[in-house]
């Protein structure tokens, strides 16, 4: 975290470090939205972590079935109700959470380092490069994320892990653009010069100089894609090209609900209001941490 | 003067209609796509309810499964049962107003038969090209190259085309199947309007129809294609849906009911609905493996909660009363016996048995069905994975053993108004290779007995073979047998006729419907 606020051109010593972290965090604090994000990122990474302890049902969100207690509206027993084979629904929310919280590991953790590794390469070097890297990058831009999802899905079995793949193949490009554009803004800063000057070499110049200066980039963008991958892997399982029954999963879960509505409306609305819930929460904390690592950057 | 006469023939349909104001439409939801409107080439039950409706057959079957006149006024056939001949009504006409004569009906079985899709493998072995001839323009006969005893039952599927169109509209020899893909050209009572694939179609009424209207006639159908239990509730608490198909959920029959504008009709079908399990794959060629799946099926649940239907013991509902054996046993769930069967298996002993299973992708009690299967068989000793997929791809899995599930989620009725219908098609190594034969049962004594009853024009000893057949599958078991169905359509109070009909989806004949609230 602190290396966050690190200032761009020098090694700060501990106690200026530490003074400009605590005045972010004070900035932080003053916004209400980001701190209401934090909270509920918190509470989501909670419920997932925890789900085994916190369900009241665990047997809910693996093959257990109980048709003498389908469609129970919302009560103490069952607090969000249950489902049209008698599972638990808060029960598989909280492992619902689980499932969305995995998939934005693996999206985000197989494209980010890619794009971030491209968008340094064509931001640095330039030439041929860069034409080649932001032309594709381009051609992936056009396309949108979700219908290529749904056809590599199709395409393949669907299946929680090739969605995973699906979504993960369109993601890196968005990184790849926005760190190649902090590059090429940074690869002409005086440090970097003074790099070449003392004869440092080229990846030391990308992952120690100028990768270091894109990381409040990455991390704001990381926050905010968060969400978005969550949304677009429940709207994969929602059309039934994602996690197959009986995952868990938030999409599935409101798709199948839904066509229980209006009446048994406890099936899709709340597993929907998880969704909204924690894509809130990374959304209102990623606004909140640009609002402070700006302030840091600048 | 003819033109003249036609003119003013139309001029009096649109008076009529004026008269009538409002022109009645249907409204009525299908569950799976029409795939193909060709009667050559349709196979299943969607599929027929364009058909039916577009097409006219020499006969039809009424709900007892009796057969009827349609196009053919009368009938008989040779003492020894191999030449069928049939009178044709004078009167029928196309939608295109050319009559329709013996030559039609001829061309259309060398039709049927040249594209060899559709029903046309009932008649391998049966009928050749040339067996069926014209001996004058309303007189066909029909030449069998062996008796075939259920043949009269089969008639109701050979849909006759206006052969001068089709003719004129042949590319490079394919019989028209490029036109008749998506125009119509029969003498059915209701006409094609519009159809999209994939979402909906619209048929008007024919209006010089053969066998005329009675009072008050549905005017326009219009068929949507959606499974979504809550699109099927809004269109009908909009006051646009007239009819549910028969396949949606409980809760959704129950929401229904409750609007005053509907009512649930309810009545027994010949349709059963069975775990297909693929008999030449592991580990469901293992005897023991599908004994034990049989007894890790909660039928009661099945039955009373998630898709209400009566027991079914065998292959063959009750419905085919003579020919039925009553003395089989209805299954039970007992997961003891699965355990016990499981442990004589093969396959005991080497860990979880991985088993794939596979339904219909966006039916819920399809769905609720593999879980609740899921959750039984994985306390045996089986690892399931469940692969929902949609119903086209269902088909197209179907047509190789290596890609066939374990056990497959299958609804199958009748095709023609014989007990053949449900042997021959399911268990029948000639007919293998299609989602009605997921089984891929190819077993040499199955396919004598059903040759057998085929060849014997004797109803007692029919009857014997095919209650001796009944029990060799059972004890075969390529089948957990689920339930019989029960249709249900909620519809609208208006809408009168509903009879069920025990042939695929003949039920869905409009001409037998009235819309009785007048206007």
């Amino acid at each position: 975290m602190s290396d966050l606020a690190l200032s761009p051109s020098a090694t700060p010593d501990e106690s200026s470090r530490h003074r400009a972290w605590r005045r972010g965090w004070y900035r932080f604090r003053r916004n209400p939205a980001a701190v209401a994000g934090l909270v509920l990122v918190v509470l989501v990474v909670v419920a997932a972590l925890g789900a085994p302890w916190l369900a009241p049902s665990p047997e809910s969100a693996g093959t257990f079935v109980n048709f003498g207690e389908r469609h129970q509206p919302p009560s103490l027993h069952h607090l969000f109700g249950t489902d049209n084979v008698g599972r638990d629904v808060f029960s598989r929310v909280l492992y619902g959470y689980r499932v969305s919280l995995l998939l934005v590991v693996f999206v985000l953790g197989l494209s980010v380092p890619f794009g971030v590794l491209l968008g340094l390469l064509a931001g640095y070097y330039g030439g041929w490069i860069e034409t080649v890297i932001m032309r594709i990058t381009d051609i992936f831009l056009a396309i949108p994320a979700l219908v290529m999802a749904l056809a590599i899905t199709a395409a393949l079995s669907p299946s929680l892990m090739n969605g995973m793949i699906a979504i993960s193949l369109l993601w890196w490009n968005w990184h790849t653009r926005l760190i190649y554009t902090t590059v090429h803004a940074l690869r002409h800063e005086e440090y970097v010069e003074a790099a070449k000057i003392a004869g440092a070499s080229d990846a030391h110049i990308l992952f120690r100089e100028i990768l270091p200066n894109c990381i409040s980039v990455i991390s704001v963008k990381v926050t905010l894609d968060a969400g978005f991958v969550i949304l677009i892997g429940a709207g994969l399982s929602f059309l039934g090209l994602g996690a197959q029954p009986p995952t868990p999963d938030l999409g599935t879960m409101v798709a199948s609900g839904a066509n229980y509505l209006p009446e048994d409306w406890w099936e899709s609305v709340l597993p929907g209001l998880a969704i909204l819930f924690a894509i809130l929460g990374f959304n209102l904390l990623g606004d909140g941490l640009r609002d402070l690592l700006d302030v840091e950057v600048s | 003067m003819k033109r003249v006469g036609i003119t003013f023939l139309a001029l009096g349909a649109v008076w009529a209609a004026a008269m009538a104001s409002a022109a009645t439409t249907v409204t009525l939801n299908v569950v799976q796509i029409f795939g193909t409107i060709d009667p050559a080439k349709v196979t299943d039950y969607t599929g027929y309810m364009a058909a039916v409706n577009l097409y006219d057959g020499l006969v039809t079957v009424d709900k007892d499964g009796a057969i009827q006149p349609l196009l053919a006024s009368s009938w008989e056939a040779s003492p020894d049962a191999t030449t069928y001949t049939f009178h044709l009504r004078p009167n029928a006409t196309f939608h295109n107003g050319a009559p329709v004569t013996a030559d039609d009906v001829v061309y259309s079985v060398k039709r049927l038969l040249a594209i060899d899709q559709g029903p046309s493998y009932l008649f391998k072995g049966v009928l050749g090209p040339d067996s069926v001839t014209a001996s004058d323009a309303h007189t066909v006969v029909f030449h069998l190259q062996k008796v075939f005893s259920p043949f009269l039952a089969t008639v109701p599927l050979i849909f006759v085309v206006d052969s001068k169109t089709v003719q004129a509209n042949v590319k490079d020899g394919d019989w028209g199947q490029a036109y008749v893909a998506d125009h119509d050209v029969g003498s059915g009572p209701y006409m094609l309007e519009s159809w999209t694939r994939g979402s909906e179609m619209r048929l008007k009424r024919f209006d010089n129809y053969a066998l005329g209207w009675g009072k008050d006639p549905i005017d326009n159908l219009r068929f949507v294609v959606t499974n979504d239990e809550a699109t099927v509730r809004s269109l009908a608490a909009s006051g646009e849906l007239t009819m549910t198909s028969e396949f949606q959920a409980n809760e959704t029959y129950t929401a229904l009911a409750k609007m005053s504008r509907f009512r649930v009709v309810e009545q027994p079908t010949g349709t059963a609905f069975y775990l297909k399990m693929n008999t030449q794959v592991a580990p469901t060629d293992d005897l023991h493996v599908r004994k034990a799946i049989a007894c890790a099926t909660d039928y009661a649940t099945i039955r009373t909660t998630i898709y209400p239907g009566d027991a079914l013991a065998g292959p063959l509902p009750a419905v085919f009363k003579s020919d039925y054996l009553d003395t089989l046993k209805e299954p039970s769930f007992d997961l003891n016996c699965a355990k016990d069967e499981l442990a004589k298996s093969a396959y005991a002993g080497k860990g979880p048995i991985p088993l794939t299973f596979t339904y219909v992708a966006g039916a819920s009690f399809e769905e609720e069905i593999g879980l609740l299967m899921k959750s039984n068989l994985e306390k045996v000793g089986f690892k399931v994975s469940l692969d929902p997929e949609p119903w086209n791809r269902i088909t197209e899995i179907a047509s190789k053993v290596s890609t066939t599930p374990n056990v497959t989620e299958v609804f199958f009725g009748a095709t023609y108004a014989s007990p053949d219908s449900m042997f021959f098609t399911q268990y029948d190594s000639a007919a293998s290779g299609t989602w009605s034969s997921m089984e891929w049962l190819n077993n040499p004594d199955v396919d004598k007995m059903i040759a057998d009853a085929r060849a014997t024009t004797d109803p007692a000893q029919q009857a014997a073979i095919y209650k001796k057949l009944q029990q060799t599958i059972v004890d075969l078991q390529p089948d957990a047998f689920l339930l019989v169905q029960k249709v249900r359509h909620a519809m609208d109070k208006c809408l009168t006729g509903y009879n069920y009909v025990p042939v695929q989806s003949f039920d869905y004949n409009f001409h037998n419907y009235s819309w009785t609230c007048g206007n």
